[in-house]
């Protein structure tokens, strides 16, 4: 499994705000997934890799305190964060 | 019985067309990779992707069910998963336990008419192809 998380934690943002965030995510993930040359020359598996699933992309949070609580919490559940 | 299509349910095999939902793409082992979260897909991404060769042959997408009005409508259901399930039995690929994940099942039109057997045969399905293939365990519709 390969999931990328951006965590905004406590950061106050409106609805469409959100929506427009979540738009932009998805739209970074699809130009990339269209430039997959071929099934055959599929560089990368989605299949998991090591025994644990990578947990990639960003955790904003509003204090370095914060960022180790999460990454403590991110390595409980078998996760990296960054 | 009107010809308006149930609503809600979804087609797993559909055509790539702006406002579909990108379900799967097809991995070097050339089973369907399903993605947790389906991404809606726009003119932009068929265009970039296009270049590198038919979408159908590399990626899964989901649109809404067209029932009556699609080809493989038999009258009671999508006809396509049913003759792979046809093919899939006569190939014993039917004893696979593990489900992979999803993000249509609940709605998925396959999954209504088949259930779980649905979805071990659907990683082996490669959307848009004119004709069964019986070669290897990919089946080529």
């Amino acid at each position: 499994m390969t999931r990328f998380v951006v965590d905004l934690g406590k950061v106050q943002l409106s609805d469409t705000q959100k929506a427009e965030i979540s738009a932009s995510i998805q739209k970074a993930v699809l130009g990339h997934l269209a430039n997959i040359p071929s099934a055959s020359e599929n560089a990368f598996s989605l299949g998991s890799i090591g025994k644990r699933p990578p947990w990639l992309g960003l955790i904003l949070r509003e204090s370095l305190e914060e960022v180790v609580e999460a990454a403590n919490i991110a390595s409980k559940q078998g996760h990296t964060a960054g | 019985m009107t010809d308006k299509p149930e609503k809600g349910v979804l087609c797993p095999s559909a055509p790539a067309e702006p406002g579909a939902t990108l379900i799967g793409v097809v991995g070097s082992d050339g089973r369907v990779a399903h993605l947790a979260t389906g991404l809606k897909i726009d003119a932009e991404f068929i265009k970039e992707a296009i270049v590198h060769g038919p979408l159908e042959q590399r990626y899964r997408f989901s649109s809404p069910c067209q029932e009556k009005r699609c080809a493989n409508w038999n009258g009671k259901g999508c006809g396509v998963i049913e003759e792979l399930h046809i093919f899939a039995s006569s190939a014993g690929v039917l004893q696979e336990a593990k489900l992979s994940p999803c993000s249509i099942r609940e709605s998925c039109r396959w999954w209504i008419q088949r259930g779980r057997e649905a979805c071990v045969i659907c990683p082996l399905a490669i959307t848009d192809q004119k004709e069964i293939s019986n070669d290897g365990d990919t089946m080529v519709f």
